[in-house]
This record gives structure tokens, sequence and C-alpha cells, in this order.
């Protein structure tokens, strides 16, 4: 079971140690592959080797790279990891237009009551609305109550001349969090077979991550709640080590499912397995989506 | 939670030497770290894991010697006082966080 995260924030050599991660620095660290579900390289002066990127893929884990503005700007995944992956890949490429569309529309339903759920919490107005709004989704979206509700959601928590693509520090860290959250997801896909280009609802040709550009949805209102909890007495609009590993810690952040409360990391297996049944001829309504209840750390029995 | 193995292995004859060496390797390979001599401890995540790692164990145990384990939560772990020496690097970076710093 992978429950570990690991962010590398300084220079370091990254070397394969058998069944374990060696981080060289002035004291080096062993980490044992087995437990690692993502690795974040996030400094310029990491080298790694080839056996550790094999590990990566051997053992499934997600790694991601960061370009020169320190967002994650790659991932690496595991290649057909799964032992169905053409199977999987017949079933998505043989998914009907009406199945896709409720999903899609279970999705947008789940996206806006987490909105509603993330006004709710920070106790900004309009939560009444985003509920109402997410009742009157309908099959495939068509009246895109997504982008109202979104509108609606973006006023009411920074205010009306906030526009997402100023160069501010809520933007900067939203922009990370999702990163994060997209590549967590598409690792998840990967690893059980699914080709994460081919979406529900976006089909652009140019995204290599259509379906998990899908899934991440009911996730984005948990990096929000994090981002507008955390967005004062910023001097500075770039994004500092410690909000960077703040936003990463997401993903252990308790979520509702409806098999129990647990980690972000954990309900986004449990998510894409439930899209698995789903393309294997199941209903929109066996979606297993994340509810979004706050910002407690998820605690491992100890 | 935490466990941990604890042996005493005969080192006298060849094959004795070579069975200890396997055991140590495997410890380190299943992701035990040593704490001290003769003293291995590996994190688990919930009871699953234990079931998992207890298993491995019991399939790679020696022939010969004492090899004893035991599982105690993070908790009870942490409260374990030093009293000569310090904690080593690995087990102050290494903890039971979901999400490592270097």
């Amino acid at each position: 079971m992978t429950w570990r995260s690991v962010m590398i924030s300084r220079p370091a050599n990254l070397r394969r140690d058998k069944f374990a991660l060696l981080i060289e620095q002035e004291d080096d660290a062993r980490v044992p592959f087995e437990d690692i579900a993502v690795i974040v390289l996030n400094h310029r002066e990491i080298t790694l080797s080839h056996s550790v990127l094999s590990a990566c893929g051997e053992y499934g884990i997600g790694l991601f790279s960061i370009g020169p503005t320190h967002h994650p700007n790659g991932v690496f995944l595991p290649f057909l990891s799964h032992s169905r992956a053409t199977r999987v890949l017949r079933l998505q490429l043989a998914l009907g237009k009406p199945a896709a569309k409720r999903a899609w529309q279970t999705i947008i339903q789940s996206k806006i009551q987490n909105q509603a759920k993330c006004l709710e919490r920070l106790g900004k107005p309009g939560t009444e609305r985003l509920e109402s709004l997410a009742r009157r989704v309908r099959s495939g979206d068509p009246d895109n109550l997504e982008s109202q509700a979104s509108a609606a959601y973006f006023r009411a928590l920074y205010g009306n001349d906030f526009h997402r693509g100023q160069p501010r520090w809520i933007n900067a860290a939203m922009d990370y969090g999702y990163a994060v959250f997209r590549a967590a997801i598409a690792r998840g896909l990967v690893a059980h077979g699914f080709l994460p280009a081919l979406g529900l609802f976006h089909a652009s040709e140019q995204n290599a991550f259509n379906l998990a550009d899908d899934l991440i949805e009911p996730y984005r209102p948990l990096v929000d709640l994090h981002v507008t909890e955390h967005s004062f007495g910023h001097d500075v609009d770039d994004l500092q080590p410690a909000d960077k590993v703040a936003l990463v810690n997401l993903l252990n952040v308790d979520m509702a499912m409806p098999r129990g409360t647990t980690s972000a990391l954990t309900s986004i297996e449990q998510a894409v397995e439930s899209l698995a049944r789903l393309y294997e001829g199941g209903s929109a309504e066996l979606l297993e989506l994340p509810r979004l209840i706050g910002l407690a750390l998820h605690q491992y029995e100890c | 939670m935490r466990m941990l193995v604890f042996f005493d292995l005969p080192v006298v004859t060849r094959a004795e030497r070579r069975a200890y060496t396997v055991f140590r390797r495997f410890l380190l390979n299943d992701g035990y770290d040593m704490i001290q001599f003769s003293v291995y401890g590996r994190i688990l995540n919930g009871t699953d894991a234990e079931t998992k790692h207890m298993k491995r164990l019991v399939d790679n145990l020696p022939p010969a010697g004492s090899v004893r384990v035991l599982t105690v939560t993070e908790k009870q772990f942490a409260s374990m006082k030093l009293l000569v020496g310090l904690p080593l690097f690995q087990e102050k970076t290494v903890n039971a966080q979901q999400i490592l710093l270097f």
C-alpha cells in the first residue's frame, strides 16, 4: 500500500539501493519504493539515474518534474502497467455518449457541492445558490452550470475584480495545487489501466490528460479552501517553499467518500476504481466522488 | 505503527554466517532500518501492512537462532527514551509523516 509523498527541495542525488530510494544529501536517507506514491523533484539541482526512473515505473510511482516557474510541468508515469490495459482501452473507446454525459453530470454536481461546502466553511455567502445550481445540473451539463457556479464562487471567494489570469499569489498557489492533484489523478488512472488522454467531457487533441482533467473537478475546491485560508499576508506573489509543501500535503487531507472518510490520495484511488466500474457497464450512480469536509490531515492509526 | 525485529543468530560456521547475511539483507530490502545492531524496525501503515510484512518475515526466517518481533504503535515507539547516544538521521527524517521533505 503506497502512502508516502516524497518532496525534494534541496540539491540531491537520487539512486536506487535495491528496493529503496536512496536520497544522497549531506546525510543519506532510504525510503522503500513500496511505500511511495509520488515523488516531487522540487529543485533544479537534483540528479537521478535510469534505475530510479525504472523503479518508479515498476512500483507505479508518479514522479513530477518542476519547470523554470517552479510549477509541476511534467509527470513520469508507468507505461501500460495494468495487466488488462488493452481491455480497459477498448472499454474507454466504446463508452457511449449517454453514459459519459451522465458521468459528467455527477462529477459537476459533486464539484459544485464541494464549492458550496468551501464557501460555507469560509463563512462566505452564496452557499444556497450553488447548492441549487448543483441540483439543476442535467445530463452532460448542457446549460453549462459549471461555469455559472464557478463565476459566482470565485467572486464570493476573492471579490469582483479577481481573474484567474492575474499574476497573484492566489493564482500561483491554485495552479500549483491543481497541478499536483492532476498528476496524482493521472497516476491513479494509469495504475488502473486507463489511457488518460481519452476523457469523458474534456476532448482536447492537445491534452494528454483529458480524463484526469475530468476527474480533478471535485478536488479543486479543496485546493481553493486551503489557498483562501492562507491567502493573507504575502508581500511577494511567488510561492515560497513552505507554501508548496503545504499544497502537496493536501493529498493527505481527509475527504468524505461513500465508503468512509479517507485521505485525498486514497480517495483518488477509490474514485478511479469506481470510474473503472462505470466503463465496465455500470451507471453514473456508482461513481464514488469525494465530499469536502475541511482541511484536517488524515490520521493513520497509531 | 512499527514492527520491531530483534535477533540473535549464530555465526560460527560458514553456513550460519550465510543464513545471518541473507536474513539481514532481507530485512533491509523489505524496508527495515537498523535501529541498533540486531534490532531492526519498519514503519507500517495499518494492519493490512502488518499482515503483509509479517508473512514476508515468517517466510524469510533463518533456520536457527532467536528472532523476536514486536509491533508497537507510533506513539509507543516515539515514547522510547534514548538514555545514551543520539537518534540516527534516517530515524529523524523518514518518520511516520505522510509527506517526507528532503
